[in-house]
């Protein structure tokens, strides 16, 4: 007798609950490759790609927002499904572009493939190079690069370019979690923390560059230092009444969970510490400094046990600028000095001056500084609610203020300000998530997880904004694409490559044959004499360079840019694209759609 | 099988994996799928695992981490030395690779039956 076998009703429950959170999480996928199929490229504004993503993507953000508070408010434990939205938001916000564009974004990322070329076809760097120095005196991540693309069979570095931004964003995600567990044994803290690190992430740093790899890289040496080497809490439990002198007992005392390990696994994670900082001083200029005030900072509040690490650090560091990037150092060494104790002027070059920007720029500009500002006012609400509750999250706020150090030492090329919010972003994002879960203790009320939806929903808005509103000069169409394959081609090695600003795929191919000149860079005096006698200009440009040829490269993505920034007049490429074509010395050898290419031969200047 | 024991095998067939698809030029979406999973995890899987790290995350960032940091270092010595050739990286990074997961099958003890 065949006896049918039948699912209990409970396991048909239980898959069915099971299944049921993820939902949310299916439509919104769903509804973003949908939204994915309607987008009009062409159409986009100087608001950005926001302008042309339909509402089902705005749509599937907001499922996701939903879904993700709602898995994390509900009674359900475990931590597959937040991941799992997690991932999500990931893929939504950072492999939309790489999906839709089908080019590599970013004109400084394109640089970035040219030295990778620069070390395919040559094995090794040039230090003392006249352009683009620093990358061959830092050459870490670009070593990776050229080892990744040629192992891989690809010709170039463009494809895993493309897809750098989810892949990193995956790893900084990875990264953040594992941190906030350091600091908080809530589940809904540590989502939530990694939520706001994901909407609060819009400065752009996650491209394919040294910076995203030495970020992750710094963030893996903080996690292993408080979770194998803490010596002490990172919170103290303040003293009632708080007086300075109460509070600098218990901070002494304070001890803390170290892990139970074997001295050896000790001696293994000590070893992995040390290669990851050799990485990060050989990879990025920038990072190292940030990882010895981190590292001071923790020693100094006795917070991590690793000896002698601040000292190795700044021996790396000094021996590396003063043995391998002394060319750097020689050429820029003018401009770094000025920046030392000069904060506000280093703050002052980061901002773009919305005197002179676009409506859509001067709007973008102030929504990403919204958006940063709220993430630290959320941040002090959450410090604030800590210590009422009698919570003093050192460690967190240590490593939140540090990064602010820079300020003082360097521009870094008119960045810091973005820089430093980005080394500060995963503790602000703990400490923000604080101002809705100030206590680790689970509780039935739900008001806090609406509240934290909420307040998630319109950064996450503001965030594509701030994230996505300069798509129009950071997007490159095919037209330009082919233009500058067509340059780095076919010009002689020793041009001059003139454009009207550096928002071009350029310096990908072949860079060191060419000298790149972009007007857009150049004293208020040239870009004036660039709006009224273009072909004179240039032509003096040939003639003091000295080139065996010249070519002037003009492309849609400059002109969004000068139009945006404003700093020359409003169309003034297409006024020089037509003098170029109009005068008889310059000869038009690409006509595209989105780009033109002239040339002027060396013997029409001499 | 404990995730101790699996993770020797597994790192030793992923380095074998993508020397064979860099070497023989395997078709290109089977290269790049092979060459990305061992470089991103393939010299940490085995070195890591001597560490044994309890927690899944922690283990997946520190096999992550190791493997892109001893990929940059390997790299960027031979470009230092002006000898950069993927023909030489890769064999290093295999050979740490099953270096490491032969050391994990040597120096952990087996576990009682």
């Amino acid at each position: 007798m065949k006896v049918r076998r039948v699912a209990p009703r409970s396991r048909v429950w239980l898959s069915r609950a099971r299944l049921a959170p993820f939902l949310p999480l299916a439509a919104a996928l769903a509804l973003w490759a949908e939204s994915l199929r309607r987008v009009e490229l062409g159409s986009m504004t100087d608001l950005g790609l926001v302008s042309v993503l339909p509402v089902d993507y705005f749509l599937a953000l907001a499922l996701l927002t939903l879904g993700f508070f709602g898995a994390l408010m509900g009674s359900r434990e475990g931590e597959r499904l937040p991941a799992a939205y997690a991932v999500a938001l990931v893929a939504v916000l950072h492999a939309t572009p790489a999906i839709l564009y089908g080019t590599l974004r970013y004109p400084w990322a394109w640089k970035h493939v040219g030295i990778v070329d620069y070390v395919q076809r040559h094995g090794a760097v040039d230090p003392g190079i006249e352009q683009l120095t620093a990358y061959h005196d830092w050459p870490g991540f670009f070593s990776l690069g050229a080892l990744v693309t040629e192992a891989t069979g690809e010709q170039n570095a463009l494809a895993i370019a493309s897809w750098a931004p989810p892949f990193f964003e995956l790893l900084f995600l990875a990264v953040v979690v594992l941190l906030a567990r350091t600091f908080s044994g809530s589940r809904r803290v540590v989502w939530t923390t990694a939520w706001l690190f994901l909407v609060g992430n819009w400065v752009g740093q996650d491209y394919f560059a040294p910076q995203a790899l030495a970020f992750f890289l710094y963030l893996l040496i903080l996690a292993i230092g408080l979770r194998w080497f803490g010596r002490r809490a990172n919170t103290v439990s303040l003293p009632r009444p708080l007086r300075p002198r109460s509070l600098a007992v218990v901070l002494r005392r304070a001890d803390g969970a170290r892990r139970r390990s074997q001295p050896g696994h000790r001696v293994g994670l000590a070893a992995l510490v040390v290669l990851a900082s050799a990485a990060i001083v050989s990879s990025h200029q920038l990072t190292p400094l940030v990882l010895i005030l981190a590292i001071a900072a923790l020693a100094r509040l006795r917070v991590v046990a690793l000896p002698g690490l601040t000292l190795l650090l700044v021996v790396m560091t000094v021996a590396w600028i003063a043995f391998m990037a002394r060319p750097f150092l020689e050429g820029n060494l003018y401009w770094i000095v000025d920046s030392i104790g000069s904060p506000s002027g280093n703050a002052q070059e980061t901002l773009v001056n919305l005197e002179d920007a676009s409506s859509g720029l001067a709007f973008v500009s102030n929504v990403d500084r919204a958006l940063s500002a709220a993430i630290m006012v959320l941040a002090a609400l959450g410090a604030v609610r800590r210590i009422r509750r009698g919570k003093l999250d050192v460690t967190a706020l240590v490593l939140a203020a540090v990064p602010a150090a820079l300020l003082f030492a360097t521009s870094y090329g008119g960045e810091i300000l973005f820089r430093i919010y980005f080394f500060a972003l995963p503790f602000i994002a703990l400490l923000g998530a604080r101002a809705f879960f100030p206590s680790d203790r689970a509780t039935d009320r739900l008001l806090p997880g609406i509240a934290a939806g909420c307040a998630c929903a319109l950064l996450l808005a503001a965030s594509c904004i701030a994230y996505y509103g300069k798509e129009r000069v950071h997007r490159f169409s095919d037209d330009e694409v082919s233009a500058s394959l067509w340059l780095h081609t076919w010009a002689p090695a020793g041009s001059l490559i003139v454009s009207g600003s550096f928002d071009w795929p350029w310096a990908w191919k072949n860079y060191e044959r060419y000298e790149y000149f972009a007007i857009d860079t150049e004293p208020a005096s040239m870009r004036r004499r660039a709006t009224r006698e273009p072909v004179r200009l240039l032509e003096a440009l040939m003639r003091e360079h000295r080139r065996p040829g010249a070519f002037v490269v003009l492309t849609r993505s400059q002109e969004a840019q000068i139009d945006a920034t404003g700093i020359m007049r409003e169309g003034t490429l297409q006024r020089m694209e037509r003098a170029l074509e109009r005068d008889s010395d310059f000869a038009a050898v690409y006509r595209g759609p989105h780009a033109s290419i002239f040339r002027i031969a060396a013997e029409t200047v001499r | 099988m404990t995730r101790d024991t699996r993770l020797p095998p597994v790192a030793i067939g992923l380095a074998l994996a993508a020397g064979g698809a860099h070497f023989y030029a395997a078709p290109s979406f089977l290269r790049v799928g092979v060459v990305l999973l061992f470089l991103t995890v393939g010299p940490g899987l085995a070195l890591v695992g001597l560490l044994h790290v309890q927690d899944s995350l922690e283990e997946l960032l520190l096999v992550v981490g190791v493997s892109l940091v001893l990929d940059l270092l390997v790299a960027e010595s031979l470009v230092l030395g002006s000898a950069f050739s993927p023909d030489t990286c890769m064999p290093m990074l295999m050979a740490i690779a099953i270096g490491g997961a032969l050391a994990h099958v040597m120096l952990v003890p087996e576990a009682e039956p």
